[in-house]
């Protein structure tokens, strides 16, 4: 029995990470450049069928995981710039927008590799069990958990230290005043949406070997970031880390214990915190 | 432009211009009786869905709550009403039933929604709605789960069935014009230009917007159970959020105020989705392209733009 729940909780950190790098690159873009991407989901699946098919195409996965991120990010780039820079402020139509791309990837995406569920193998590296005395487990979900805690050091870091951090915590605090000290907000915004997007694309190539890839896993994966954000609180990657980490082990739990209610619980974890604390766990009220 | 008009006959002519576009806009729901057949079953799906875009008119262009979950009420209605009848109970009890229970879900999440502003209430709606998607695409017991749910001897015909769904289009926008006219509906629109400033005045804000979106739901759910009486079956993708943002796409597309624009964006799109789909089942596609074209270049809606050019250039909209 311990086994089994000491298992089932790395399987949860390890969909927790997963949804941190989704919530994290939601909630870099909403604070930056005040647009909630509805179309995150589908970044995340076009990233998983890149990785797929470059996977195949190159015989290896971590040449894959580095050009994909690349590939959906400079793509995340080009709609920021050509279809949401123009709607600049109107937070609807921004939005709108998004989810309409979403749909359009999605269906792109079906068109092209078909509505079959496909599971990925994980590369030759990392497949197979990792044994540590009496205990086995898969080595893949402790890459992805390890990929997901370095991450998370590594962009507190670049948002403490580096000046494009330094950029990006100006521009989120108050867009106005970093336009006044000399930081450009318009590019700014659309690097973070290329960040955003490309870690969405990670996500993905990550995410494929632990998640099938089937039709209508960009909406699912789009509600749980969404979930996430509203948990652990929009603008923050602390929130959205912490956030992430709580909904994966009530998720993975539920789905151990309660498995017709697991979804279930996950929204009423939601309707809680919005109960008691609207803006999240560790938001900030934003106006 | 149009210079040879004596200046009185214009401005007669712009002043009973939104009558004659509003007549000829129930002419045209109305005119596939003549036809039956495809066309009408089009003609009722298009009442049936612009009730519903005509509340979300409501919601989104007057009350300012933008919402992604209104997929939710319509399957709430629909299954309503699909398990009253399954149970045994009259069509006029279930028809009851359906808005009832839409109005219920929409009571219970908007006391959690509008602790929170703006784009929040969108996302919320959205997680509230997929929630909904899933419990009855899982709860096999109940819904019947993907087979969905089939409805028998409703027994009622396509006329009656379109006259139905017309009239209480028709009812809606009559009813809720009249709620926008009233300070009921003077004060929702002061909340959506500035909460803060109403909220000074002392307005309970977070009752008129809870209200507007209790209302919006009993419509929406209402219309969903339409939808269900009209297709004989209630499948549970239709609780996807495609569904949402198909209403959305309606409202947008004939302009988010005034309401008729919704009744006319939903006709439309219910007919050029009907063409579309012909020759292609990319539906994500063609709503998602949709979407984003309305959102780039008609920014204020078909219908405002129509009046404006129909009224020679500079409209009273």
């Amino acid at each position: 029995m311990a086994l089994l729940l000491l298992t089932q909780l790395l399987n949860s950190l390890a969909f927790a990470m997963l949804l941190f790098l989704l919530a994290l690159g939601l909630s870099l873009i909403f604070g930056v450049a005040r647009v909630v991407n509805l179309a995150h989901g589908a970044f995340y699946m076009l990233g998983a069928y890149l990785g797929l098919v470059l996977t195949n195409a190159l015989g290896n996965f971590w040449l894959a995981l580095l050009l994909v991120p690349l590939g959906v990010g400079l793509l995340g780039v080009a709609v920021e710039r050509f279809l949401l820079r123009g709607l600049h402020g109107r937070e609807l139509e921004q939005v709108l927008l998004t989810i309409g791309l979403g749909f359009v990837i999605a269906d792109l995406l079906r068109g092209v590799f078909g509505a079959a569920i496909r599971s990925v193998p994980p590369p030759p590296e990392l497949s197979g069990p990792l044994f540590l005395g009496a205990f086995l487990y898969p080595k893949y979900p402790l890459f992805v958990l390890g990929l997901g805690v370095a991450l998370f050091l590594a962009v507190r870091l670049v948002l403490a230290r580096t000046p494009f951090g330094i950029q990006v915590r100006a521009v989120t605090a108050d867009p106005d005043m970093a336009s006044a000290l000399a930081v450009p907000p318009a590019r700014v915004s659309l690097l973070t949406f290329g960040v955003g997007t490309a870690l969405a694309g990670l996500g993905g190539v990550v995410g494929a070997p632990l998640i099938a890839l089937a039709p209508g896993l960009d909406a699912q994966m789009t509600l749980f970031a969404l979930i996430v954000v509203v948990i652990g609180g929009l603008g923050r990657i602390e929130g959205a880390f912490w956030g992430a980490l709580l909904v994966g082990v009530v998720d993975g739990f539920g789905r151990l214990f309660l498995p017709q209610a697991a979804m279930f619980l996950i929204f009423a974890l939601m309707a809680l915190v919005l109960a008691l604390k609207p803006e999240g766990l560790l938001g900030r009220r934003v106006a | 432009m149009m210079a040879w008009i004596p200046q009185k006959a214009l401005k007669e002519w712009r002043r009973g211009l939104p009558w004659l576009m509003r007549g000829g806009l129930w002419l045209l729901f109305l005119a596939p009786l003549l036809v039956q057949g495809y066309t009408l079953y089009l003609a009722t799906e298009a009442a049936l869905f612009g009730l519903a875009a005509v509340a979300l008119s409501f919601l989104l262009g007057h009350g300012g709550i933008p919402s992604l979950g209104q997929a939710a009420f319509l399957g709430l209605g629909a299954y309503a009403v699909g398990l009253s009848l399954k149970a045994g109970l009259p069509l006029a009890l279930g028809l009851l039933v359906a808005p009832a229970v839409a109005a219920l879900y929409a009571l219970l999440t908007g006391l959690l929604l509008f602790r929170t502003h703006g784009i929040f209430v969108l996302m919320l709606t959205l997680a509230f709605g997929q929630m909904v998607y899933s419990v009855a695409h899982k709860w096999n017991a109940v819904t019947g789960g993907d087979d969905g749910l089939s409805l028998q001897g409703t027994g009622l015909s396509p006329t009656l069935l379109h006259l139905g769904a017309l009239g209480l289009l028709v009812l809606a926008v009559a009813g809720l014009r009249l709620l926008l006219q009233s300070p009921y509906g003077k004060t929702l629109e002061a909340i959506r230009q500035n909460e803060e400033k109403v909220r000074s005045l002392g307005v309970p804000a977070f009752y008129y917007k809870l209200w507007a979106y209790v209302l919006t739901g009993a419509l929406t759910g209402l219309a969903g159970a339409g939808v269900a009486l009209h297709r004989t079956f209630v499948s549970p993708h239709d609780l996807f959020w495609l569904t949402s943002a198909t209403l959305m796409v309606m409202v947008l597309l004939g302009g988010s105020r005034g309401l008729f624009g919704a009744a006319f964006g939903a006709l439309l799109y219910t007919f050029v989705q009907a063409w579309v789909s012909s020759f292609t089942e990319l539906w994500g596609l063609f709503v998602g392209g949709l979407l984003i074209l309305t959102v780039l270049f008609a920014r204020e809606g078909l219908w405002p733009l129509l009046e404006r050019k129909l009224g020679g250039g500079r409209g009273s909209a």
